[in-house]
């Protein structure tokens, strides 16, 4: 169970680190496209939609390293006024929902996934972009935060414990 | 079902969900199946929600949020912030609460050069709390400017979150981040009256001290080597969108260009301060791109089971007139503040002001600015204020969030007042259309 | 009892085409009495339209405002509506329409109605004055026009670099010059302010509006047989009566544009056939590659060569 666990959240920050990577791609992509048009090239077609997906991408790939590093933010009046063995409690029945929900988006965009992926659907935008590639980081990622939740339960910690930064925000 | 029994199902569940501690984009995907489910069936309505997340995020028009934390991470990160904050606070003189003001002139600084208000304020934070606290201001007078200065970014272009509510609202986004520049330096000038009125109220609240003194020619030396070359990055942000050389997005990206240029001019920049920026800004991207993933989809089913028709129907059969119906709005925008960020305000309240802002005719660059404002507020506003989150991770230890939050409150008032100039003379935020 | 159909258009209620599916509506509603009722749930803000298709597929809502070329990935035939040169009425008249229906009931899970609004060529609209070549055919290298996916290949065969955007973005993009210029129809480009900044046309326009209303078969197939009937009596007039109204909707918006100084670059002779023919060629091929079964059949009843 802990090699799982360990095994999971190794996978979650490599797919954080593949999100920085898109976010660096996503510069790179952007610069070279208004360089290209101001310097009287044609700009590559595939550009915009290409960052546009990669927005969605970026989407999925972090959820389970930040469910793993207490990211997502969340509201935590109720928690805050409980004493201890009930906020305690509150948080862990919160994590196992959680985890459960995720386990169930991992299945539906696992369908998504498969659909995809077997009938050769594609999305048109600039190009023809397959629809399996769009889903694919989907049930993969859901399956992942799923476990991350978990362990908060399972191994006596709390999702709402972290300090207050680690809430992320503009 | 009618369409107030609709909005209960979806909207009651959201609310006790993300009461209960359930992340906020959590909270949405669990009503947004449970949702689809109702109206649709559960086969057909789960499936079509998968497909529609897709949709979400995947706009060109968001682009600019990841670039615009980027560029303010890098910002910090390479040690260019330091740079402005010390050549500032060798131009500010002897004057009573000399820090306060440093404070407020750098804060207004980094929103001009950075798009995330947190990483503003944690700056400002780190950098000035500990000699603030040497000569003995109070807290008033130390953690007040910061908290006031530090939410400017979300005014003063560039702005990740105009970005967010442009896209979100389909105002023009261009337009949107050129028309909080002047109401964003009317702030800064109102922060500056609320300091000289507290320091002449209580003048022991940040005790006098006279600063070492600097000969003008070193002075000049400084601005010229050490603030001056900053205006290449307001130029690649502001003049460019300005100019119509490039887009929003486009201006993201050359801000960031120049950061790094600028970076590299100073040899501040390294590998760590690179991953660094880059790590933040993957984390707070990721947050708020599930976070629109998510309640784009709840958005659709209010529309879908008709709720959000229903509540414009029914919130405009009220005979509160424009004015009514705005402030009504501003007060809704404040009590969410207490309790949620940002994001999660804007994805929750947009479906049902947007049709209410057209329907009463309101200019909506203007509209939209008034939300950012509302929106900077709730920022500092307990229970749930991430600026004072912030704040007490590096405010002296044992500072409570009340201490905080009150010191905040002169600078939230000079929010509203700004407001009120907005709607009474809303030509201050048409100076540059 | 009386059936009741929720429908979903492509456009937000105010746009021209939601305002004729409304007046489709109407007429449904009217005639329909007791039977069989529409009820417009939304626009956008409901599905996204990319995301139509598949609803509709799904039956999500039952009856549909929406263009064939918003769901070519699982109706690659739909291009035929695009892609022909008689009216749809013509299309109706030889069997042609009953032939692609049979496509669309098999592929999207779709009956369809009407084809609705028809008859309103698409135009290139650009913000430079296009260049042409000695024999006066138009070369747009080097320029970045914003396309829809239905003619997204004849504009990038002129050498044009082809952006997809939203109509929403199209404005800042002509503004900012992201983008040179937009294809759209002559119909409802005022709408959107875009000859604030777009002051040339080529003319002649290609290819015709797609816009379909049509059912989920589902839905459809429970209807009782009266309802049916009432849904494709109003269909076929309608069908017409927009046609009309379209029809002379654009000839008025084409006076106005004219007036508000638009210049029309007008390809005369060899050239403008060359233009006519790649555009149509273009589709048409498309078609074809992506699924040739019913290409030569389809091709035979909705187009006629050499009547450009
Ligand atoms: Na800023
Ligand atoms: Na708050």
């Amino acid at each position: 169970m802990a090699m799982l666990f360990r095994a999971a959240a190794s996978a979650s920050r490599i797919f954080f680190f593949a999100g920085m990577g898109l976010i660096a791609a996503i510069f790179v992509i952007v610069v070279y496209d208004v360089t290209m048009r101001n310097a009287g090239f044609t700009p590559p077609y595939w550009g915009v939609n290409t960052v546009e997906y990669a927005l969605f991408w970026i989407a999925m790939l972090t959820i389970p390293d930040l469910v793993r590093t207490r990211g997502h933010v969340s509201v935590e009046v109720v928690l805050a006024a409980l004493a201890p063995a009930a906020r305690a409690r509150l948080s862990s029945a919160v994590s196992i929902f959680a985890a459960l929900l995720c386990f169930f988006m991992t299945w539906r965009a696992g369908l998504a996934f498969t659909g995809a992926w077997m009938s050769g659907n594609y999305e048109v935008r600039a190009f023809d972009m397959p629809e399996w590639i769009i889903y694919l980081p989907m049930p993969i990622s859901f399956f992942l935060a799923g476990l991350m939740f978990l362990r908060f339960p399972l191994t006596g910690e709390s999702y709402h414990a972290g300090p207050a930064e680690s809430s992320g925000g503009l | 079902m009618a369409w107030l029994e609709w909005f209960l199902m979806l909207m009651v569940p959201l609310l006790v969900a993300m009461a209960l501690g359930l992340p906020v984009a959590f909270a949405f995907i669990a009503v947004n199946v449970i949702g689809a489910a109702a109206l649709l069936g559960f086969g057909v309505g789960v499936g079509q929600l998968v497909s529609n997340m897709t949709a979400g995020v995947t706009t060109y028009a968001l682009a600019p949020v990841p670039l615009f934390l980027l560029m303010g991470s890098l910002f910090f990160h390479s040690g260019l912030a330091r740079r402005v904050l010390d050549a500032v606070d060798m131009m500010i003189g002897r004057v009573p609460a000399r820090l306060s003001y440093v404070t407020v002139a750098t804060g207004t600084l980094f929103a001009a050069l950075s798009g995330s208000s947190l990483a503003n304020t944690g700056m400002l934070g780190t950098l000035m709390v500990p000699e603030m606290r040497r000569r003995g201001y109070k807290n008033h007078m130390a953690l007040g400017p910061i908290l006031g200065s530090g939410g400017l970014a979300v005014i003063i272009p560039p702005s990740a979150l105009a970005v967010l509510l442009g896209s979100l609202a389909q105002i023009d986004i261009g337009a949107l981040l050129l028309a909080g520049l002047v109401p964003g330096v009317i702030l800064a000038v109102l922060y500056a009256g609320v300091i000289y009125v507290q320091s002449r109220i209580d003048p022991s609240a940040a005790p006098y001290y006279v600063p070492e003194d600097v000969p003008l020619a070193r002075r000049i030396v400084v601005v010229l080597r050490e603030v001056a070359p900053m205006s290449i990055i307001v130029a690649a942000v502001v003049g460019t969108i300005l100019t119509g050389t490039a887009t929003p997005t486009e201006a993201a990206a050359l801000g960031t260009l120049a950061v790094l240029i600028l970076a590299i001019a100073y040899r501040a920049l390294s590998w760590d301060s690179i991953r660094k920026s880059l790590d933040d800004t993957t984390r707070v991207t990721g947050m708020t791109f599930l976070l629109i993933t998510a309640s784009s989809t709840y958005s659709q089913l209010l529309a879908f089971s008709g709720a959000s028709s229903g509540l414009v129907r029914w919130a405009t059969g009220f005979d509160v007139g424009a004015l009514g119906i705005l402030l009504l709005m501003l007060l809704v925008l404040l009590v969410l503040g207490m309790l949620m960020d940002q994001v999660s305000m804007m994805l929750i309240t947009l479906p049902v002001f947007l049709p209410l802002a057209m329907t009463y005719g309101f200019d909506p660059i203007w509209f939209g600015l008034l939300m950012l404002l509302m929106l900077e507020v709730s920022f500092t506003t307990p229970p749930f204020g991430l600026l004072l989150f912030v704040m007490q991770g590096v405010a002296p230890p044992g500072t409570s969030l009340g201490t905080i939050a009150r010191a905040a409150t002169p600078y939230i008032g000079c929010v509203f007042l700004l407001i009120a100039l907005l709607i009474a003379f809303p030509q201050v935020s048409e100076v540059f259309r | 009892e009386e059936a009741v159909l929720r429908a979903v258009t492509f456009t937000p209620a105010q746009a021209y085409y939601a305002k004729s599916f409304q007046s489709f509506a109407d007429q449904v509603n009217e005639k329909g009495k007791g039977v069989v009722r529409i009820e417009v749930i939304g626009g956008p803000e409901v599905v996204p339209p990319l995301k139509l298709g598949e609803a509709q597929m799904n039956g999500v809502a039952d009856i549909f405002n929406l263009p064939a070329g918003l769901y070519l990935n699982l109706v690659p035939e739909g291009e035929v509506f695009a892609g022909s040169n008689h009216t749809p009425m013509e299309n109706r008249a030889n069997g042609g329409f009953d032939m692609v229906n049979e496509v669309f009931k098999e592929k999207g899970n779709a009956v369809l109605l009407a084809h609705v609004d028809g008859g309103a060529p698409f135009h290139i609209f650009l913000t430079k004055e296009p260049k042409l070549d000695a024999e006066g055919n138009p070369d747009l290298t080097g320029l970045k026009i914003r396309t829809a996916p239905l003619y997204r290949s004849f504009v990038e065969s002129l050498g044009a670099v082809n952006v997809v955007q939203s109509p929403s973005d199209v404005y800042t993009s002509l503004e900012r010059g992201v983008v040179d210029g937009t294809g759209y129809t002559v119909l409802g480009f005022r709408d959107f302010n875009w000859d604030k900044f777009t002051k040339y046309r080529i003319d002649p326009g290609f290819f015709q509006t797609d816009v379909l209303i049509s059912m989920n078969k589902d839905s459809w197939d429970k209807l009782s047989p009266e309802a049916q009937a009432i849904l494709e009596e109003v269909a076929i007039s309608y069908e017409k009566e927009s046609y009309e109204a379209v029809k002379s909707a654009t000839e008025a918006e084409d006076k106005a544009l004219r007036d508000g100084g638009m210049e029309i670059i007008e390809l005369k002779g060899a050239a403008r056939e060359k233009y006519l023919d790649d555009a149509y060629t273009v589709t048409w091929e498309r078609l074809k590659s992506r699924d040739d079964t019913h290409y030569d059949a389809l091709r035979e009843k909705f187009f006629t060569e050499g009547t450009n």
